[in-house]
C-alpha cells in the first residue's frame, strides 16, 4: 500500500508541477508529408472546444437524408437552439429528402476510428476508416514507426510522438459503441447544425479524477495484462479525442481554393467597392463526410446588421459556397477528421482594380 | 527481491506516467488549429439575373407586365453589374411575386438573383406593383415592395424597382430614376440651333424645354432635381441665369452677372451657388448667396484665370481649375478660399473637374499631345481629392464634360466623332462606368452636348 501512496503522491506533484510550470512542449512537431503547411493556425480553444454554434446562417438543405449521427455519447455541451431557422420566410418546400433510406456512405463518422477488431494490432496503418470506399490511403501516416507503446510495462521513456498512431492501438473499447449510427427519422432530416460530436475537452482535474480513480480499478489487474492499461487510457482519453488527424495538403487546400474561386462572383461593383480592402468574409463551415456543406455561418454575424457593404460581401460569400458548382468540394475524403469544419475566408482585397 | 505489491505499484505508477505523457502529447497535438482556407481570387462577372414579366391578371395587365421586366432588364444590363438572361430561356407563364420559385430551374439557368411580379387593377383605376426579388443559390427572398400609382407612372416604378434590385444586389445606391438635361443641336456649323432638352436616364420621355431661338448653354441640375438653372442668352451679348422649374415649367431670372461664362453650380445644401465671372482681366471664383444675394470672392488673381469650380458633397471643400502656372491645372481649396492646393500632376492641360456625388473621387477632362498613331487628344479621367490615382478612363477626338451619376460610378459626356470619310464631325452622348469597360451611347434624337445627370428622384 505505501506503494500506492508513493504513487499517489508523486502524480499528484507531477500534476501540481505541470499546473505551475505549464505543459512540456514533449514532443518535436512531427514530420509532415508536406514542409509547407497551410496558411494560418488558430488558437488550441478554437480547436478543442467548438463552439455549439448558436445560429448558424444558413442551414442547408441536407442533400443526405437520414444522417447517422455517431454522437457516441450523450454530448455534454449545451445546445442552444435546436433548429435555428435561417430565414423566416415562409418555406413551403420540405426538406427534399422523404426518402428514410440510411444514406449512400454509412460511414459513421471516422472521427472515433472505429477500429473493429479490439486487438492492439501493431500494424502501421493505423485507421481502418470503415467508410465504403477503400481510401487507398495514399499518404501514410507521418511516423507509422512508432510501435504502440501498449504491451510492456512502459519504461518512463517520454511517449513517442504520439500523432496518430497510438490512437487506434489504444482505443478498441470506445469503438464498439461509437458506431451507433443514429438514423434521424425523414420528418427532420435536416442535421441539426451539429456541435461536433466530440466531448468537452477534458479539463486536467476531470483527467486527474479519472487517472486516480482507474488507478484504484487497476489496482487489481496482473501485471502483464496490457489490457488494463489500454482501459485506463481509454477511459482517461475519452476516447474520441484522440483522432486521426492527418494533415490536409497544400495541393489539395489549392484545389477547393480554385473550386470556389469559380462560384465565387465577388461581381462587377465589388471589385469597385469602396473599402473592399475591409470587406473580408470569414465563414465557418460545417461538413458532412459525403463533403457537402451541413452548415455555414458568418464569423462576424454582428456586422452584417450595421454594415451594408459587409452583409452585400457576406452574401456573396454564402452564393459562392451555395453555387450549385460549389455543392461538393474538392476536398480529400479520406481525411474528414481534417476539414469538417473550416473557416472559409474570403478577402476581395487583392482584385480591387 | 521486490514484493508483489511493490512491484505492482511501480508498474502502475510507470504507466500512469506514460498515460500523463500521452495525455500531454495528445493536448498538444489537439492544439493544432481548424482549418482555414484564404479565398483572394474570385470571378468579377456581371450578376445573372431572371427578370421575369410580371405576371398580370388580364391581357392588359399582362402587357404591362411585359414592359416593366423590359425597362427592368434594360436598366440592369446598361449598367454593366447585371447580366439579364433572356426571357425566351424561361420555363412557364409568369406567376406573382407571392408564388415561390422552383429554384432548380433558375439555378439551371446560371441564374443568381430572380425578380418575379405582378400588375394588378385596385380601385379608382390605379394599379398596384408588386415584386419580389431572390436570391437563388440560398433560395432567400432579398428585397420586395409594392407601389399603387396612375398605370402613366409605369415607367418610374420600373426605375425605382430597378434602384431597389441594384441597391440591395451591390450594396450601392442605383440611378435609374433619374433624368438627364443636355444641349440638342441642330444645322450647320456657324448657324446652331441649341435647345435645352430634358429625357429619362434611359431616353425615355424626351422633351425640349425651350425653342431654339435663343442660344442657351450649360445646364444643371440643383440639388433637389426638380431645377435646373443654365446660360441663357435671350439678350443679345447679355447672358444671364434661369432657373427652370422641370414639373412646372416656369423659369425666373437667378440673376445678371456680366462676365460669366458658364452657369453657376449649386451647393449641396442648395443654399448658396457658386461660379467664375471675368472682371478687369481676371477671372475669379465667386459665390452667391442666395438668400442675401450677398457676393464673396474666393480666388484673388489679377491676371489668371480661375473657372470651374464645384462643391464636393460636403460643401466644404471646391475644385477648380487655374492656369496660374502657365497650363491649366486643378486645384482645391475651401469654400472660403483658404488652403488652396494644386492637386493635378500629370502632364497635359486639365479642365471641367466634377466631384463625384461619393465624394472619392475627382472627374476632369484633359487634353495632351496624341500620341503616335491616335489623333486623341481628350481624355475622361478621374483621380481622387488629393491628385493620387489619377486613371484615364476614356479618349476620343473630343471628349468633355463629364457629369456623375447620383452613386457616382457612371460618367456622361459629350463626345465629338469625326468622320475621316466626309470629314464632319457628329456630337453625341456617352456613358462610361469607373472600370472604364462599360461604354455606351445615350441616344438622343438629334445631335447633343454639355449633359448634365440629375440626382434620384425618389
Amino acid at each position: 500500500m505505501r506503494g500506492g501512496l508513493l504513487a499517489s503522491a508523486t502524480l499528484h506533484a507531477a500534476i501540481i508541477a505541470v499546473a505551475w510550470f505549464g505543459l512540456p512542449h514533449l514532443r518535436p512537431e512531427p514530420p509532415r508529408l508536406d514542409e509547407v503547411v497551410f496558411a494560418r493556425l488558430t488558437d488550441l480553444d478554437e480547436e478543442t472546444n467548438v463552439p455549439p454554434d448558436p445560429a448558424p446562417e444558413e442551414a442547408r438543405a441536407d442533400p443526405l437524408p437520414a444522417e447517422p449521427e455517431p454522437e457516441p455519447d450523450p454530448e455534454p455541451e449545451p445546445e442552444p437552439e435546436p433548429e435555428p431557422e435561417p430565414e423566416p420566410k415562409p418555406e413551403p418546400d420540405p426538406e427534399p429528402d422523404p426518402e428514410p433510406e440510411p444514406v449512400p456512405e454509412p460511414e459513421p463518422e471516422p472521427a472515433p476510428e472505429p477500429a473493429p477488431e479490439p486487438e492492439p494490432a501493431p500494424e502501421p496503418e493505423p485507421e481502418p476508416e470503415p467508410e465504403p470506399e477503400p481510401e487507398p490511403e495514399p499518404e501514410l501516416e507521418p511516423e507509422p514507426e512508432p510501435a504502440p507503446p501498449v504491451p510492456d510495462p512502459v519504461p518512463p521513456e517520454p511517449a513517442p510522438p504520439p500523432e496518430a498512431p497510438p490512437a487506434p492501438a489504444v482505443k478498441p473499447k470506445v469503438i464498439a459503441k461509437a458506431p451507433t449510427p443514429v438514423l434521424r427519422p425523414p420528418g427532420l432530416a435536416r442535421p441539426k447544425p451539429e456541435p461536433e460530436p466530440e466531448p468537452e475537452p477534458r479539463t486536467l482535474g476531470s483527467v486527474l479524477q479519472d487517472l486516480k480513480q482507474n488507478a484504484e480499478e487497476l489496482g487489481a489487474a496482473s501485471d502483464d495484462d496490457s489490457s488494463g492499461l489500454q482501459a485506463v487510457l481509454d477511459r482517461t482519453l475519452g476516447g474520441t479525442r484522440f483522432e486521426e488527424d492527418r494533415e490536409v495538403t497544400v495541393s489539395e487546400i489549392n484545389r477547393v481554393r480554385q473550386q470556389i474561386s469559380r462560384c465565387w462572383n465577388i461581381g462587377v461593383a465589388g471589385a469597385g467597392a469602396r473599402g473592399a480592402e475591409t470587406l473580408a468574409v470569414e465563414v465557418e463551415i460545417i461538413m458532412n463526410p459525403d463533403r457537402t456543406v451541413r452548415t455555414t455561418r458568418v464569423v462576424d454575424e454582428a456586422r452584417m446588421n450595421r454594415d451594408t457593404a459587409y452583409k452585400i460581401a457576406a452574401e456573396r460569400a454564402l452564393r459562392a459556397i451555395n453555387h450549385p458548382d460549389c455543392t461538393v468540394l474538392d476536398l480529400p475524403k479520406d481525411k474528414y477528421s481534417a476539414w469538417k469544419n473550416f473557416t472559409f475566408n474570403f478577402d476581395p482585397s487583392e482584385m480591387l482594380h | 527481491m521486490p514484493s508483489p505489491v511493490r512491484g505492482r505499484s511501480a508498474a502502475l505508477f510507470l504507466r500512469l506516467l506514460a498515460a500523463l505523457a500521452l495525455w500531454l502529447g495528445l493536448a498538444d497535438a489537439s492544439a493544432r488549429a481548424q482549418l482555414r482556407i484564404d479565398i483572394t481570387q474570385g470571378r468579377v462577372d456581371p450578376i445573372p439575373i431572371a427578370v421575369r414579366a410580371f405576371h398580370g391578371a388580364d391581357a392588359d395587365g399582362a402587357a404591362l407586365g411585359e414592359q416593366v421586366a423590359t425597362v427592368i432588364s434594360a436598366n440592369l444590363s446598361r449598367s454593366g453589374l447585371f447580366d439579364p438572361i433572356d426571357r425566351r430561356a424561361f420555363i412557364g407563364p409568369p406567376t406573382g411575386p407571392q408564388v415561390r420559385p422552383r429554384f432548380p430551374d433558375w439555378a439551371a439557368l446560371k441564374a443568381e438573383g430572380l425578380v418575379k411580379g405582378s400588375v394588378t387593377r385596385v380601385e379608382g383605376g390605379t394599379l398596384k406593383f408588386e415584386y419580389r426579388l431572390w436570391d437563388v443559390a440560398r433560395q432567400a427572398d432579398l428585397v420586395s415592395s409594392a407601389f399603387t400609382t396612375a398605370r402613366a407612372n409605369w415607367r418610374r416604378v420600373a426605375h425605382i424597382i430597378s434602384d431597389q434590385i441594384y441597391e440591395r444586389v451591390t450594396g450601392e445606391k442605383g440611378y435609374f430614376d433619374t433624368r438627364i438635361v443636355y444641349i440638342a443641336e441642330t444645322g450647320p456649323r456657324d448657324r446652331r440651333v441649341k435647345r435645352l432638352a430634358l429625357m429619362d436616364q434611359d431616353g425615355a420621355n424626351h422633351r425640349y424645354l425651350t425653342d431654339g431661338e435663343h442660344l442657351v448653354l450649360t445646364p444643371r441640375f440643383s440639388p433637389t432635381a426638380q431645377e435646373l438653372v443654365y446660360l441663357g442668352y435671350y439678350q443679345r451679348n447679355r447672358p444671364r441665369v434661369y432657373l427652370f422649374n422641370v414639373d412646372t415649367g416656369q423659369q425666373e431670372v437667378l440673376g445678371d452677372f456680366p462676365g460669366m461664362t458658364l452657369a453657376p453650380r449649386f451647393a449641396p445644401d442648395g443654399t448658396r451657388v457658386i461660379m467664375s465671372m471675368a472682371k478687369d482681366g481676371a477671372t475669379n471664383i465667386y459665390t452667391l448667396d442666395l438668400r442675401t444675394r450677398i457676393q464673396r470672392r474666393l480666388t484673388n488673381s489679377a491676371s489668371e484665370i480661375n473657372v470651374s469650380p464645384t462643391y464636393a458633397p460636403d460643401g466644404e471643400r471646391v475644385v477648380f481649375v487655374s492656369d496660374r502656372t502657365g497650363r491649366k491645372q486643378l486645384y482645391v481649396m475651401d469654400d472660403d478660399g483658404g488652403n488652396m492646393e494644386r492637386i493635378s500632376r500629370e502632364r497635359g492641360q486639365y479642365d471641367t473637374p466634377v466631384w463625384s456625388p461619393r465624394g472619392d473621387l475627382i472627374a476632369f477632362t484633359k487634353t495632351r499631345p496624341p500620341v503616335p498613331g491616335s489623333d486623341d487628344r481628350y481624355y475622361i479621367g478621374v483621380m481622387r481629392p488629393d491628385g493620387s490615382g489619377e486613371r484615364l478612363l476614356t479618349s476620343g477626338y473630343l471628349v468633355e464634360g463629364p457629369t456623375w451619376s447620383p452613386n457616382g460610378r457612371v460618367l456622361l459626356y459629350a463626345e465629338e466623332e469625326l468622320d475621316r470619310a466626309t470629314d464632319e464631325v457628329r456630337r453625341l452622348l456617352r456613358s462610361i462606368d469607373l472600370t472604364g469597360q462599360n461604354q455606351r451611347v445615350v441616344p438622343t434624337p438629334i445631335e447633343a452636348s454639355d449633359p448634365a445627370w440629375s440626382g434620384l428622384l425618389h
